[in-house]
């Protein structure tokens, strides 16, 4: 393993706003990385500095263990908020001025086209693209140089539920061809789904960073409900394994320690006279480890 | 290869109005002959034709700078520019590509020039043999540097403002009205020198010519000191420019 990407205390003040602050990073080859964050909490400001379009105020950053020159962004593919092309031109013509940027020799524009599924409409303009041609495009341009490192901002950010798919499909095929990604996100569902590692971005502060199955491999989260509604919340408050109860759309959902299984808790509500109407093992959504961990910092 | 293809994205955002350019660009200058020819002058005869003609086409250089403003401020408006960024081009390489066009539109206007004067010269002037046809053609150089710096100013104003009408105006409106109006008065309000001002001090490498034709005194050559405040200007916007794309974020 060999780290991809290293900041040291990189900081970005925007007048009076603080956009990041003293963010330690570190990124290994063949991660999936996630930047959560809600809106405005710094993650595309990071991204900006780290791809030489938003000047840092201070700290350093290194690419490769190489630094920081231009040349090293040529084997970085990276979309940052919106996919930008020039609108005059289409498909080929945008992938080649992109493909000369990064001294690709040879570029194989048919078959990336073909990979995101734009062959078809590789002649018409780009501004008569819809945004999934759009996002698909700016997929097609970030793999042109065959990068080792491929960064998405939002890159599902206003598709379609389809769109959404193909599009996080396509990450992952990515990755599975061993190259790196970053993906910053407000979507917590879409790191879930796509990332080993992440971090979460608060106003600027890294107050987290894991492993994405640590974090939801914590807690066992089950789904309970009966018809008597208030015996069963008695009942579950004499467990000592279930750490808390919760009441979410219509349904008790209570936390298990690892070593209580759902089948624990059916056995004993059942020796309690109470029969579950509703049982259910989920999976515990980073949604909530990410709001306790933003509620944490407060 | 950066150029051609920001050639490419012109030749969209521009398109075909470049071509009117030209043809407008020869058609002024029918007009213009047709008059002077009436008048019986000798407007279009070697020797004098590169000062005459090198002053005509002064109005020319301003199709050429909207181009050139439009071309910067489509990258920032399109955010082109933040992405070539990303991809590895280096903010150096992207001023060379922007200073590459108007290399290139420089060298053609004076090509454009040459031909003009060549054609016209062979169909109207009296004399055509070579060495009258050579003379005075530093003024196609004159007028090209005049061109490149009033191209870099351009240049500067557009990468300043970013924004591609407010760019126009401000531009126009600088080099038509506020800078003449300012050095107008100071000229013959106060006595003040003003060749230091550099639109002034652009157009000044070819004055106009035709005040001769009433047999009034004109410098009929390009001067030294106005080569040097040219250069010195472009220089310094091209250095403005450069500051500009550098610290700044896109």
């Amino acid at each position: 393993m060999s780290t991809v990407l290293q900041t040291n205390q990189l900081t970005k003040h925007f007048g009076r706003i603080k956009a990041v602050q003293e963010l330690d990073l570190q990124i290994e080859t063949g991660q999936v990385f996630g930047i959560l964050g809600p809106n405005g909490s710094g993650k595309t400001t990071t991204l900006g500095m780290l791809l030489g379009v938003t000047k840092r105020t201070s700290g350093t950053f290194s690419w490769f263990e190489q630094g920081e020159g231009h040349a090293l962004r040529k084997r970085i593919g990276a979309i940052l908020e919106h996919p930008i092309f020039y609108p005059f031109l289409n498909s080929i013509e945008n992938l080649k001025i992109a493909a000369h940027i990064k001294d690709v020799q040879n570029p194989d524009f048919d078959g990336l086209l073909k990979t995101v599924g734009l062959y078809d409409r590789r002649l018409d303009a780009f501004k008569t693209y819809s945004l999934g041609m759009k996002q698909r495009l700016a997929i097609a341009t970030a793999l042109v140089s065959d990068p080792d490192i491929l960064i998405f901002d939002e890159p599902t950010n206003g598709l379609d539920p389809q769109g959404i798919a193909d599009i996080r499909k396509m990450i992952v095929d990515i990755a599975e061809m061993g190259k790196t990604i970053i993906l910053a996100s407000h979507l917590l569902d879409e790191v879930q789904k796509v990332c080993s590692d992440f971090m979460v971005l608060k106003s600027g502060v890294k107050v987290f960073q894991g492993k994405v199955d640590d974090v939801l491999n914590q807690k066992q989260r089950i789904e309970v409900y009966a018809d008597d509604e208030e015996a069963l919340r008695t009942a579950l408050s004499e467990v000592n394994q279930v750490s808390s109860v919760k009441f979410e759309y219509g349904v008790l959902v209570a936390e298990l320690n690892e070593e209580y299984s759902a089948r624990d808790l059916n056995t004993f509500l059942y020796e309690r006279g109470i029969v579950a109407s509703h049982l259910a093992n989920v999976r515990s959504s980073l949604e909530e480890q990410f709001l306790s961990i933003l509620d944490e910092d407060d | 290869m950066i150029i051609l293809a920001l050639f490419v994205l012109i030749y969209f955002a521009v398109g075909l109005s470049f071509k009117k350019v030209i043809d407008w660009f020869i058609e002024e200058n029918a007009e213009g002959f047709s008059f002077f020819v009436d008048s019986g002058l000798p407007i279009f005869d070697f020797v004098d034709i590169w000062q005459n003609l090198a002053y005509i086409t002064f109005l020319f250089k301003y199709i050429l700078a909207f181009v050139v403003i439009i071309s910067i401020c489509l990258e920032y408006s399109n955010k082109t520019i933040r992405q070539n960024f990303i991809d590895g081009l280096s903010r150096t390489e992207f001023l060379f590509s922007k200073v590459g066009l108007i290399v290139f539109l420089t060298l053609l206007s004076g090509i454009l020039l040459t031909i003009l004067g060549l054609i016209l010269g062979m169909l109207y002037s009296p004399v055509t043999s070579f060495p009258f046809v050579i003379t005075n053609m530093e003024f196609v150089l004159a007028h090209m540097l005049e061109v490149f710096g009033f191209l870099s100013f351009a240049l500067f104003v557009a990468t300043l403002i970013r924004r591609t009408g407010f760019s126009i105006v401000l531009f126009v409106f600088y080099a038509t009205s506020i800078e003449p109006i300012a050095t107008g008065i100071m000229k013959y309000q106060y006595e003040l020198p003003v060749w230091y001002f550099p639109i002034t001090s652009f157009g000044n490498l070819v004055r106009l010519p035709f005040e001769k034709y009433i047999f009034r005194e004109v410098q009929d050559y390009v001067a030294l000191q106005d080569v040097l405040v040219a250069s010195g200007w472009t220089a310094i916007f091209l250095y403005l420019t450069y500051l500009l794309i550098k610290k700044r974020d896109v």
